[in-house]
């Protein structure tokens, strides 16, 4: 149904006589509406959005293990630094971060203590 | 990277296989003044007569993990020799201005969260060369904490034995049954480290997780 009525927003499907004659509603003019492609593009696009947002959030939120708010004030993300090696450091909030990456594996186990 | 630590787990997986048993490291861990270091004095002060630290009420005493090697612990005519690490508690908040209450001047206190905040990191890192952990709760205070939950799931995710120890028992408020009920998955073993109440539970307890 790619014609749609400009007024009443009916669909009419290709060919229908009431695209010559006028729509039900009196109207006479009729958008075309190509089917498929349009739509891809809505979801394609309402995908990308979400997708966008998600990592919007992991960027804008969750990536600090440390945030540092002032001196000897510290926020300690501990779910981050369980899972990753590498320690991120947010310096006063101000959009500044220090990564630390890992000496994890340089380190000999006796070095810990 | 990714692949390097991957094979370094695989490998301590196959070593495990073989020096399972005879002796194994266990981490105690939990927030801070849960009494973990109580708890390793304790278990230090029963089988070798030592002490691993010294506890304190102002929080974040311990800042740098401790480890003692070859604890031998007897239940049952059999024995298993143990190290043990006492770490930092973990927390998601270090302010300075918690421990000003205790006297500490602003650069002393300061000089705590940082350490204290390092001593988090160093813990943490501790978790890949445990072959067991001992979670440590205060059975006085609400177990749904981030903290526990987060290390639980953690750990679980590890695949490493775990005990928690429901501590603090001889205080009139204590209930093991809350935490007993916040992790029904676990074994939850009640306790005072402080007074030694029921640690020979714990013991026994520790021989079958993680003998």
């Amino acid at each position: 149904m790619p014609h749609r009525c400009t007024k009443c927003e009916k669909t009419y499907a290709d060919g229908d006589i009431r695209i010559l004659k006028g729509c039900d509603c009196g109207n006479n003019r009729f958008i075309y509406v190509p089917k498929e492609p349009k739509e891809r593009k809505i979801f394609d696009f309402e995908e990308v959005k979400d997708k966008k947002e998600i990592s919007f959030k992991e960027i804008g939120f969750g990536i600090e293990s440390i945030k540092i708010i002032a001196p000897g004030q510290y926020e300690i993300n501990i779910e981050k630094l369980l899972e990753r090696d590498e320690i991120v450091i947010a310096l006063q909030e101000n959009g500044r971060y220090i990564i630390h990456l890992p000496s994890l594996l340089k380190k000999k186990k006796g070095e810990k203590v | 990277m990714g692949l390097m630590l991957n094979l370094r787990k695989k490998l301590r997986f196959i070593l495990r296989l073989f020096l399972r048993k005879d002796k194994v490291r266990i981490g105690i861990y939990g927030p801070p003044n849960a009494g973990k270091t109580t708890l390793a004095n304790r278990i230090l002060r029963d089988w070798t007569g030592d002490i691993m630290g010294i506890p304190s009420e102002i929080p974040h005493e311990t800042r740098r993990a401790r480890l003692r090697e070859g604890v031998k612990i007897q239940v049952d005519k059999k024995t298993l020799t143990i190290d043990i690490l006492d770490t930092p508690g973990l927390a998601t908040k270090i302010d300075f201005h918690d421990f000003l209450k205790y006297g500490l001047s602003e650069e002393e206190a300061k000089r705590r969260a940082k350490e204290a905040t390092e001593g988090v990191i160093e813990a943490i890192k501790w978790l890949d060369d445990l072959d067991g952990i001992l979670l440590v709760m205060d059975a006085t205070e609400d177990p749904y904490t981030q903290v526990n939950v987060t290390i639980v799931g953690n750990i679980e995710a590890r695949k490493l034995p775990l005990l928690i120890v429901a501590n603090k028992i001889d205080l009139p408020n204590a209930s093991p049954a809350r935490i007993r009920a916040a992790f029904p998955q676990h074994q939850v073993v009640p306790v005072s480290a402080l007074k030694g109440i029921n640690i020979d539970s714990l013991y026994r307890a520790i021989a079958e997780k993680f003998g």
